[in-house]
């Protein structure tokens, strides 16, 4: 592993658990304080330090210490937690992940964030103990000197440690000395033997090579996984073995052998490091077993078996070692290739079913399953859950709240609903503004609350959840709703509308998404610049995705965004109007029925179906398709041009939102996997249809967007939007 | 961008254009920025497009926008025949890559046009937007009309345009 | 920067003095330069003074170039040395290297 790339893992890592953090203290701002928790606190801001440590990220490392300590402090129970020490930790925490994006040159430079630190600490006194720092440092000098009246102590927390770390560790820029120096923040070094029998004479050194081994005794109360972490970044290549106080003397005579050195001078070394008593020899029981522990070790080289056994009893995160990280573009590279994929595989369909061959029909079939599988596998791995930017909300609804003195309760609802990668990622920044437009416009203060006979704290909720093929986010609050008057006039203030037309509620609350448009009547410093709605509602739509508002005045809103499961390949219906071929995605397909036979009330373009009043589009209408679209040289020629009657028959019922609405085709092709192609910018402005696709034959399918498509229908058909949208 | 280009071009002296044929006029666009020259083999049309926008094409799995230019330069649509042929071209503009096909009666030659042969667009008589014309050059005794394509096909300007078209 | 001087004097010693940073950054450099081919007399001295920062890698060369000079059975002195050293050597139990006895504990090497 370069050096590039193991700071990048810090980074990474540094981030997850400062994110980590964060939840935990939201945590215990909830009143959820217990051990467990301030455990997981303390071991990210210990983590954090470590990892800064070995790259010697000395500014990192000098705050976190002292945050750790307070932290240390907490969990003996020398600290009492309380509102104003959470808040405090809160801070520090900001200033950690600000901290870490700067490097020490950046951080030397920049005199704001140091002196925000040294307020931080300073903050911090109360809590900590001023002496810790130095204390460590006495305990180095001590460590450092005590080689000279090795007490024999194989007591609680004597950790010996053994490196033979890889040869290429110091041109990767990592140094044992920046390991040794963490190791002393985690205890006592008590002694450290610098073995250097490899080092060669000068003729033939690669000076930048690492010949120097290492024995090292330590005294610590640390975890087995905090001192594992030390070494986190040198692993590749090199032969690490950590023996926990808990470890077998036999152990020790296992690593014995598996060491290149001489025994009986790694004996006296051992016995130096205080690990082995004067005059210890190995018992026979152990000599017999060596050469099969020494084989284990070899084969392992990281950690000797015993020290698995008392991992056991460790909290490494089981699902740690189950991930891996995969470099984005390689995933998005792997989609692209089974999109191929999917295509081809529908052109060998269409091929085998002319050959009629019964065996070879049966195989594609299979073909076809296995492609389906593939396909479903690669779109889970950009799966993620929304969770992770759920949990992000606890803290920015927290401290929006705080600081409009607000109280706020934030309930979070299908946090393990999955959506793809890519949408988590741009969803992120329409969600907050929504979130703190919510807690800004529409939760109320808490005297105002009280005299409208709510309880004094708001409630704030962001759900997910499936719907037909979508994933829906919906936010919704208790606050005192959108007032429609308010809309009206602010509205017709800013020219948007003029003061005589009639708007439905949907229409008005879609004022708000209306450039430039405002109600607040003081602009605050969170929401309320006007700038935002519109933007909320451009980035929704780039997604492919639609976004409704509902409100009741006095009781709460409700802002709902309804997103596609992936943006790459989708499941359709392949429908044929005029000759053009459209996909719809299957998801927001209800059921498909024959028109004429349900032809109700023809002039209002609505079929009753079940009772039910639906109204529904002919796509040669909304599309003016009145001809055979494609044009080939042949029929120019002179050939007969396929005859095709505009008659729309088929009516394809789909969901949108709550509303169910029609569409009428002259076709029905039957089912098919689409890769999305996109159309690109010039066809930005088409509406109602959201991308393009291949077909089998080489044919190209328009992707229909359903919500847009029903919007321009409603435009051009004049359908009043009662009609269609405010039907709950 | 193609400012830049065109200010290089004065020092190396060469500039090399394809021509092409739309109608009786005779065209040229810089080389570099066509990619393959296609057989017409019919196309699909977009519903609703405004008519410079033929439709599109299955380039080998890519969907590409297919432009009638003799439309977007204000003459007459492009009448198809055997030897339609779909000039792949690429854009590297100001907002995005970008690839887009063009109708052509005919696929004449590469030239190679030293900057001195190359005029000036002349202010008025071309019938062309001035600004889309990067200049004129005579070969074999005959007018070429050289094409900045950037500014003709202008993604920004097209996707104007089409949303003019549905409004 | 590291700056490595070297005299071969007239009364049958070589001084090195290493003055400035001797670190990952310049061991290859320093060593390709001074080091690699470098003939002693029957006495080395070495002048660490002004050794400004030291690192693991710097510290091996220094060792090599000592265990070098006891191997081809030359006197060896260290006649000064820095605080940046001393620390690095306090740190892994190194310092009986430096000591005046130095010859007779390098016999280990």
């Amino acid at each position: 592993m370069s050096f590039e790339s193991a700071l990048e893992t810090f980074y990474v890592e540094a981030q997850e658990h400062l994110e980590l953090m964060d939840n935990n203290l939201l945590q215990m701002d909830d009143g959820e304080i217990n051990n467990e928790i301030l455990n997981d606190i303390f071991r990210s801001a210990h983590t954090i330090k470590g990892s800064a440590g070995i790259f010697a990220l000395s500014h990192i490392v000098e705050f976190t210490h002292v945050v750790e300590n307070v932290l240390d402090r907490a969990r003996d129970g020398l600290v009492v937690i309380e509102k104003p020490l959470i808040d405090i930790l809160f801070r520090c925490r900001d200033h950690m992940e600000k901290i870490v994006s700067l490097t020490v040159e950046e951080f030397n430079a920049d005199q704001l964030t140091q002196s925000n630190g040294a307020i931080l600490l300073a903050e911090l006194m109360p809590w900590s103990d001023e002496q810790t720092k130095d204390n460590a440092i006495n305990d180095n000098d001590e460590a450092v000197q005590s080689h000279t009246d090795i007490e024999c102590d194989l007591g609680i927390g004597h950790w010996h440690i053994s490196l033979r770390l890889s040869d290429d560790c110091l041109k990767n820029g990592m140094d044992p000395v920046s390991f040794i120096r963490f190791l002393a923040t985690l205890g006592t070094i008590k002694h450290i033997e610098c073995i250097h029998n490899k080092l060669p004479t000068l003729s033939i050194i690669d000076p930048e090579e690492l010949y120097f081994a290492y024995e090292i005794s330590l005294d610590s109360e640390a975890e087995q996984e905090s001192i594992e972490n030390t070494f986190m970044f040198v692993q590749d290549g090199s032969q690490i073995t950590i023996l926990p106080p808990t470890a077998p003397e036999s152990s020790l005579w296992t690593l014995i052998d598996s060491l290149p050195e001489e025994e009986s001078e790694l004996v006296d070394i051992f016995f130096r490091c205080g690990s082995l008593k004067a005059g210890a020899t190995r018992s026979e029981k152990t000599t017999t077993n060596t050469t099969e522990n020494h084989t284990i070790l070899a084969v392992q080289e990281k950690t000797t078996p015993p020290v698995e056994e008392a991992t056991t009893t460790s909290t490494k995160p089981a699902s740690a070692s189950k991930q891996i990280r995969i470099d984005s573009d390689r995933l998005d590279y792997l989609i692209n290739l089974i999109g191929e994929l999917v295509i081809n595989q529908q052109r060998i369909d269409i091929l085998s079913n002319r050959t009629g061959n019964s065996e070879l029909l049966e195989a594609v079939d299979d073909f076809e399953d296995f492609t389906e599988q593939i396909r479903d596998a690669a779109l889970n791995l950009r799966m993620v859950p929304i969770g992770g930017t759920f949990q992000r909300f606890k803290r920015i609804v927290r401290d929006t709240a705080q600081e409009l003195g607000k109280e706020i309760n934030l309930t979070i609802e299908g946090a393990e609903t999955e959506l793809d990668r890519l949408m988590v990622e741009k969803i992120g920044d329409p969600l907050t503004h929504i979130v703190r437009n919510a807690i800004d416009h529409g939760i109320e203060s808490v005297d105002e609350r009280i005299a409208a006979g709510k309880s004094a704290k708001g409630q704030l909720t962001l759900k997910a959840y499936h719907e037909g093929g979508h994933i829906v986010i919906a936010i919704s609050d208790d606050g005192k709703g959108i007032d429609k008057s308010r809309v009206r006039e602010k509205a017709i203030e800013k020219g948007i509308i003029t003061e005589h037309v009639e708007l439905s509620d949907h229409e008005l609350f879609h004022l708000i998404f209306h450039p430039g448009f405002s109600t607040a009547s003081a602009v605050t410093n969170l929401s309320g610049r006007g700038v935002g709605m519109d933007v909320v509602k451009r980035n929704v739509e780039s997604l492919q995705g639609s976004i409704e508002i509902f409100s009741d005045q006095g009781q709460g809103s409700e802002f709902r965004i309804s997103l596609p499961l992936t943006l790459a390949i989708i499941d359709g219906f392949h429908v044929e109007s005029c000759g053009t071929h459209f996909i719809i995605p299957q998801a927001t397909i209800i059921e498909c029925i024959d028109l004429h036979s349900h032809l109700d009330i023809q002039e209002r373009n609505c079929i009753k179906l079940r009772g039910e009043m639906i109204p529904f589009v002919k796509m040669a209408d909304v599309f003016n398709l009145t001809k055979p679209v494609k044009i080939t040289p042949l029929n120019l020629n002179g050939n007969a041009t396929e005859q095709i009657k505009p008659s729309s028959q088929e009516l394809v019922i789909v969901q949108f939102g709550g509303d169910l609405a029609g569409i009428a085709v002259d076709k029905l092709n039957g089912e098919v996997q689409t890769v999305i192609k996109p159309l690109g910018p010039i066809f930005k402005p088409l509406k109602g249809i959201g991308g393009s696709s291949l077909l089998g034959n080489g044919d190209i399918a328009f992707i229909l967007d359903i919500p847009q498509l029903i919007e321009l229908a409603i435009g051009r058909d004049g359908l009043s939007h009662n009609t269609l949208l405010t039907k709950e | 961008m193609a400012n830049t280009e065109r200010q290089q071009s004065t020092s190396t002296h060469h500039n090399q254009y394809l021509t092409f044929t739309i109608g009786k006029e005779h065209f040229g666009m810089e080389l570099h920025q066509t990619r393959e020259i296609i057989e017409y083999a019919g196309i699909t049309e977009v519903p609703l497009m405004p008519q410079f926008l033929s439709g599109v094409i299955n380039l080998r799995g890519e969907v590409v926008p297919v432009i009638d230019l003799s439309v977007r330069l204000g003459r007459e649509p492009i009448k198809i025949h055997k030897r339609t042929c779909v000039i792949v071209i690429e854009l590297h503009g100001y907002e995005q890559y970008c690839v887009l096909g063009l109708l052509a009666d005919a696929v004449n030659e590469v030239v190679e046009l030293p900057v001195t042969d190359v005029e000036e667009a002349p202010a008025f008589g071309a019938k062309i937007r001035a600004e889309f014309i990067q200049g004129i050059a005579k070969v074999n005794d005959e007018f070429i009309i050289l094409l900045d394509a950037e500014k003709t096909l202008s993604p920004i300007e097209l996707a104007s345009l089409v949303e003019a078209e549905l409004q | 920067m590291t700056t490595v001087k070297i005299t071969q004097k007239r009364n049958d010693s070589t001084e090195i003095i290493i003055s400035g940073e001797l670190t990952i950054y310049s061991v290859m450099d320093t060593y390709q330069e001074y080091f690699k081919a470098l003939k002693f007399k029957s006495l080395v001295i070495l002048k660490l003074a002004k050794i400004e920062e030291i690192d693991t890698a710097g510290m091996q060369l220094i060792l090599s170039l000592v265990k070098t000079t006891i191997e081809e059975g030359k006197s060896f002195q260290i006649s000064s040395t820095s605080s940046a050293i001393q620390d690095f050597c306090q740190l892994f139990n190194l310092s009986i290297l430096l000591n005046a006895d130095v010859q007779s504990s390098l016999g280990a090497i």
